[in-house]
């Protein structure tokens, strides 16, 4: 007699089911696949960039030393400074040096990160190179710039050296996890997006729970309301079964479909991991386990769901409270790193529970918060199994 | 061995200040075919699902089977078939799918009777649950309700959407339960179907219990309605005696209603010269229309089911 509601409620929920464990497999599959490509464009170097020797002083009141390669026929070099690097580098950049030296010193701000490009003029004497030092202001606009260009193109000829920069590449995701929008998800940790496990976490862990939490969410609430607004209760319990068997087999529904979710979750992710030839940095078992940190935080969501189900009686009113409690535990966990006076905020967020960064990042598996939110849901779970059997079924 | 099939007694249901169940008292007996009568809202439903526990009971004591309604609900319905005056059916799978589904819960592992009810009540089990209309859905609940071949089946309004052909069908059924050994309890609003198949009848009112008969004791209760055409004009005081009322003058003809000893009237009838006569059973349509004054029939006429809706 036990399990058939269980597999009834999956079996009626098949198609819903599909399209979310389809959605975990291409996000969890491409997620991982992505990750190559977004390593190279972290690492790759700047164009040019071996031409161009930047030397960083050591102390901030220092000058910074910028070398570069000489080319040949060229007779003179502009160099510009830009504090981004951009597809409008030319426009927005300030002129900082103009002149025939392959060697400049320029002051040096060590808390801004700037970009340098190098250019090398060819034939510009041609024109006595001064009318270049004349019409051509330090500080240029585009229309200035383009004048001089001009007025070095009628004789000259323009060439790109290289371009390289004071700060590096990898620190602009450094400065990412500085922001406190962030620190909540990482806990304070600087997690090393150039390797696939901090990767993973911030690209992948720290927004799956849009995609399986709302599910459970959603999920759970019907679960229970659709038989109560689909007028079946009376059917269902013109059977011996009981009203906590009832209660119970829907819950164990929710928990198969979080494990449904998270064994596909995972294949996508370790299938992904081989395809990239990244498995040797992440194991599969590490890989499964930090995907499996999800079971705990998705049978809260269940247990919630199917409480506010037998309480409310109504998908809408359930729902929406629901997704509003999971909605509500990301925004608790994001304003908590905020500042350290909002700090215990996490605590009461279900989110800082799932601690996927323990086991993906430590390898470590959090077992304390793990049956942590097991034991809060069971909890819920039995708090709605007596609501349920106190109150009437309504018509 | 009790030999009640299920007792109530003082039943009270409230939701806040309203009053659905008004201390009712009941005893169906085993093997007997019982018919809850009233207009819609009377307190029917509420009273059957009380009876299988999806109500909690504000005051009295139910009794099924020899078991307490409350303490042993799961029993019960072990022993119990239930159809639902309203229900909605598990979408997207087949009839026999959902039924399958139902009677696994009742842990009954054959399916000979789901297969034979459905053959009689011309059901398709192959169809899906959403494609279906009013009247097979209810063949459904029909179906569902006697599948588990339990001892006891609680109806609530089981011929609502049946055509009368199935009507019939569904009569017949019922018979054989019967026969069977089976007690029927079953809620109805048309007075027909009640007379028909029922051998006990109790009317509720506006949450009230107002009778409770055998349905041979209310024929003979209500009697015979005689109708008599003279040659001449007739003083009607001739047949004021005991056990007949109800008289009525219309020309030469006279009606009475006859409930006791036919055997006096007719010789008094025998004293005229008399054209035509016609003796009828008196219907429990007045009865019930007696009993159902003020709101209930009203509503009941305007459904057009309810007096004389049923098929004969």
């Amino acid at each position: 007699m036990i399990g058939h509601t269980m597999f009834m409620e999956l079996r009626t929920s098949w198609k819903g089911i599909l399209v979310i464990s389809l959605l975990v497999l291409i996000v969890g599959w491409g997620m991982v696949s992505i990750f190559p490509t977004f390593q190279e464009s972290l690492t790759e170097d700047l164009e040019g960039a071996d031409n161009v020797d930047l030397v960083i002083p050591e102390d901030e009141s220092g000058e910074l030393n910028i070398s570069w390669v000489p080319v040949k026929n060229a007779d003179g070099y502009i160099v510009l400074e830009n504090d981004r690097f951009s597809f409008d580098f030319l426009l927005t950049s300030k002129l900082v040096y103009m002149g025939t030296s392959t060697n400049i010193s320029i002051p040096y701000n060590s808390t801004e990160t700037k970009y340098y490009a190098i250019m090398a003029l060819e034939n510009w004497s041609v024109i006595g190179g001064q009318s270049i030092n004349v019409t051509v202001p330090y500080n240029f606009t585009d229309i200035n710039f383009y004048e001089a260009m001009n007025q070095i193109n009628t004789s000259g000829m323009i060439q790109f050296v290289g371009l390289d920069t004071t700060g590096k590449a990898a620190n602009l995701f450094e400065e990412l996890m500085e922001n406190p929008g962030y620190s909540g998800f990482t806990g304070g940790r600087v997690i090393d997006m150039t390797e696939i496990d901090g990767f993973l976490s911030l690209e992948l862990f720290s927004w799956l729970w849009i995609l399986v939490g709302m599910f459970m969410a959603y999920f759970s609430v019907s679960s229970v309301t659709s038989d109560f607004e689909g007028k079946r209760m009376d059917l269902i319990f013109s059977t011996p079964i009981s009203r906590e068997q009832y209660i119970i087999e829907k819950f164990l529904a929710m928990t198969a479909v979080s494990l449904i979710m998270i064994f596909i979750c995972a294949w996508g992710v370790i299938s992904g991991l081989n395809g990239i030839g990244e498995i040797d940095n992440l194991d599969s078992g590490t890989a499964f386990l930090s995907i499996f940190t999800m079971l705990s935080f998705l049978m809260i969501i269940a247990a919630f769901g199917i409480f506010l189900a037998v309480v409310f009686r109504s998908s809408k009113a359930g729902m929406g409270i629901n997704i509003a409690f999971v909605f509500g535990s990301f925004i608790l966990l994001t304003i908590s790193g905020f500042a350290d006076s909002l700090r215990w905020l996490k605590y009461i967020s279900i989110m800082h529970y799932w601690d996927y960064n323990s086991m993906l990042l430590d390898g470590v598996f959090n077992t304390g918060y793990f049956l942590g939110l097991l034991v809060a849901s069971l909890i819920i779970l039995g708090l709605a199994i007596y609501i349920f059997k106190k109150r009437d079924i309504p018509m | 061995m009790t030999n009640y099939a299920m007792k109530i007694k003082n039943l009270t249901k409230k939701y806040g200040d309203f009053t659905a169940v008004k201390n009712l008292s009941l005893d169906i007996e085993k093997g007997e075919i019982f018919g809850l009568l009233g207009p819609n809202g009377a307190g029917k439903s509420t009273t059957i699902r009380t009876c299988l526990g999806l109500l909690s009971k504000t005051e009295g004591e139910i009794e099924i089977l020899g078991l307490d309604s409350h303490k042993d609900a799961i029993e019960i319905r072990k022993r119990t078939g239930y159809l639902p005056g309203e229900f909605g059916l598990l979408d997207g799978i087949s009839v026999y799918t959902y039924l399958k589904y139902l009677l696994r819960l009742s842990s009954v592992k054959s399916d000979e009777k789901l297969k034979d009810l459905a053959k009689r009540l011309d059901l398709d089990l192959k169809r899906k649950t959403n494609e279906l209309s009013k009247g097979n859905k209810q063949k459904v609940g029909v179906v569902q309700a006697l599948m588990a071949d339990q001892e006891f089946i609680i109806l609530d309004e089981p011929t609502g959407g049946l055509d009368p052909l199935m009507q019939q069908i569904f009569y017949e059924i019922l018979r054989e339960e019967k026969e069977a050994g089976k007690t029927v309890f079953m809620s109805s609003h048309v007075l027909a179907e009640v007379e028909t198949v029922c051998n006990r009848v109790a009317i509720i009112k506006e949450a009230e219990l107002i009778l409770n008969e055998h349905i041979s004791t209310l024929q003979d209760m209500t009697g015979k309605v005689l109708e008599v055409e003279f040659r001449h004009k007739v003083d009607p005081s001739a047949f004021e005696i005991e056990g007949v009322t109800d008289i009525e003058v219309d020309d030469r003809k006279i009606r009475m209603t006859v409930t006791k000893d036919i055997d006096q009237v007719v010789k008094r009838v025998a004293d005229h010269r008399v054209i035509n006569m016609n003796l009828s059973t008196y219907s429990l349509e007045k009865l019930f229309l007696r009993y159902y004054s003020n709101g209930g029939v009203v509503e009941n006429e305007k459904e057009g089911v309810a007096i004389g809706g049923g098929v004969k």
